[in-house]
């Protein structure tokens, strides 16, 4: 009863805006949608990743079960990947000696596909453009190793604190870590350097839809004029990583948010302009929906229905969009301003 | 961030200063980042690459601190290692290994100086050292003992630290 009580309390204090519920009506049907905002309210269970930089999964999922943890492991393929299914005390799960040591990292699972998508190993030359706070990162790192070239970029010094802390405790080392806005660090890399990387990561800015189960206030916040002009962001940031990107290289465009104009829309604007192949997405043990190919009037290219979209009330997680593509060749309709 | 990528002399330099705590070897590259912040590198950009990046984009980190190389307010030069530098090391770490039991663990992780008994420390030649978790075997931070030895100094940083009372 309090629970209740508790949750009509939340959904009065984060009411669902109109235009949001509509939009989410047209994305996947009423039914779905209902599931979708009834979800929302409710957090979702916690999520870690073995930093197989410092331990391995064995001796870290002992050490948790002997805390009496009950864990998970969603991914066969991915055994560092685990739930905790045990109610856990506040701030339980940041303050054990594993957590402060760096055995472990905090991570929603949908924030982990990027990476199971893009898979980076070693030799690779890899770009996480908006990087911070560096789950991805630190993902990257433990794929590769501690070897090959890992460039973190990150607009603001504050999220770069953060970065570095969390680098730092993962025990990465084989990442350099730039201030710049993502779009200027691309055409600067172009200018000055011969730098390409053969693996890129555009986990862009975005509406954040899909974290409303760790940050209600997103309820609030939401509005539709800001997905307008996010959305000219992303394709700006798109673009000037994939310039960046050799030919054969492959790039992974993602969002936490589920609006098509932040996704969809935006690869549809990439592949009308370079020439690039998307690729298929699968990862077994997780539930992902199919790209959009239309969306009120829009029509995208047809190649999206393997961009891979992931609803919160799938797999209790929180909700992402990813899409993986290779370039073809440099050719590119745009024009290049460096 | 200024940087100053060590030579193989002045990389050998650093490395014999550790050598209280065993010898330590490593095929990274150490940077020197500031006045006395030393770093390792382990990943494939060149020397050449990594100046080229740092002339062109403001850097604000390179690899994992591994440890400081400085001198004290007393003129006397002091090498230690980082609580990254221990497991960046690892086993090659042994010696200068002081263990705490549970209770002094639970000091230690929230930031505390531990007191420490003889026993722990009769084997103990150097005011740093690798300390290290009797429960788990974990390196759990860099200390420096008093002159007596009768007091650990902590030295893991702040976000490393639980939060709130003991």
């Amino acid at each position: 009863m309090e629970l209740l009580e508790h949750k009509a309390k939340l959904k009065e204090k984060y009411p669902i805006k109109p235009d949001f519920r509509a939009r989410m009506e047209d994305l996947i049907g009423k039914e779905d949608a209902d599931r979708f905002f009834e979800i929302a309210y409710y957090g979702s269970p916690s999520s870690i990743r073995v930093n197989t930089l410092k331990i391995s999964v064995d001796d870290l999922k002992k050490r948790l079960e002997d805390y009496g943890w009950k864990l998970e492991q969603p991914i066969k393929k991915h055994l560092e990947i685990m739930i905790i299914r045990s109610r856990l005390k506040p701030g339980e799960l940041g303050k054990t000696k594993e957590h402060l040591l760096g055995y472990y990292y905090v991570q929603d699972i949908s924030s982990m596909l990027p990476l199971l998508t893009l898979l980076p190993t070693k030799g690779d030359m890899f770009l996480d453009l908006c990087s911070s706070p560096g789950s991805k990162t630190t993902q990257a790192a433990a794929m590769m190793e501690n070897s090959g070239v890992i460039v973190a970029n990150e607009l603001s010094l504050g999220r770069i604190s953060i970065l570095n802390s969390n680098l730092e405790r993962c025990g990465v080392s084989n990442t350099i870590v730039t201030k710049n806005d993502g779009v200027r660090f691309c055409k600067r890399l172009r200018k000055k350097t011969k730098f390409v990387f053969n693996k890129i990561l555009v986990d862009a800015p975005c509406s954040g839809e899909g974290t409303l189960r760790k940050s209600l206030k997103t309820f609030n916040m939401w509005n539709e004029k800001t997905i307008k002009n996010l959305s000219k962001i992303q394709k700006r940031l798109a673009v000037e990583a994939l310039r960046c990107l050799e030919v054969g290289g492959e790039m992974v465009y993602s969002t936490c948010t589920l609006g098509p104009e932040e996704n969809e829309a935006v690869v549809d604007f990439l592949i009308k302009n370079f020439d690039i192949e998307v690729l298929d997405v699968k990862i077994e043990g997780i539930k992902l929906r199919d790209g959009i190919v239309s969306w009120r009037g829009e029509d995208y290219d047809k190649s999206l229905i393997k961009a891979k979209r992931l609803y919160p009330q799938d797999n209790d997680t929180d909700g992402f969009f990813l899409c993986k593509m290779r370039k073809l060749s440099d050719k590119c309709l745009l024009e290049d301003k460096k | 961030m200024k940087i100053d990528l060590l030579d193989k002399a002045k990389k050998k330099r650093f490395l014999q200063e550790l050598n209280y705590l065993g010898e330590l070897k490593t095929k990274a590259l150490l940077i020197k980042t500031g006045k006395e912040r030393i770093r390792a590198y382990t990943g494939a950009l060149s020397n050449e690459e990594i100046w080229d990046f740092w002339r062109v984009f403001p850097v604000e980190g390179i690899g994992v601190y591994l440890g400081k190389d400085n001198t004290n307010k007393n003129g006397v030069r002091e090498v230690r290692l980082s609580t990254d530098g221990l497991h960046f090391f690892g086993d090659q770490v042994a010696g200068a290994i002081l263990i705490l039991n549970e209770k002094q663990e639970e000091e230690w992780f929230f930031g505390k100086e531990v007191e420490m008994n003889s026993k722990q420390v009769e084997k103990i030649n150097s005011d740093f050292v690798a300390v290290k978790a009797e429960s788990s075997g974990d390196f759990i931070g860099v200390g420096k003992l008093n002159k007596d030895q009768t007091l650990l100094y902590n030295y893991l940083p702040k976000e490393r630290r639980r939060k709130g009372e003991l």
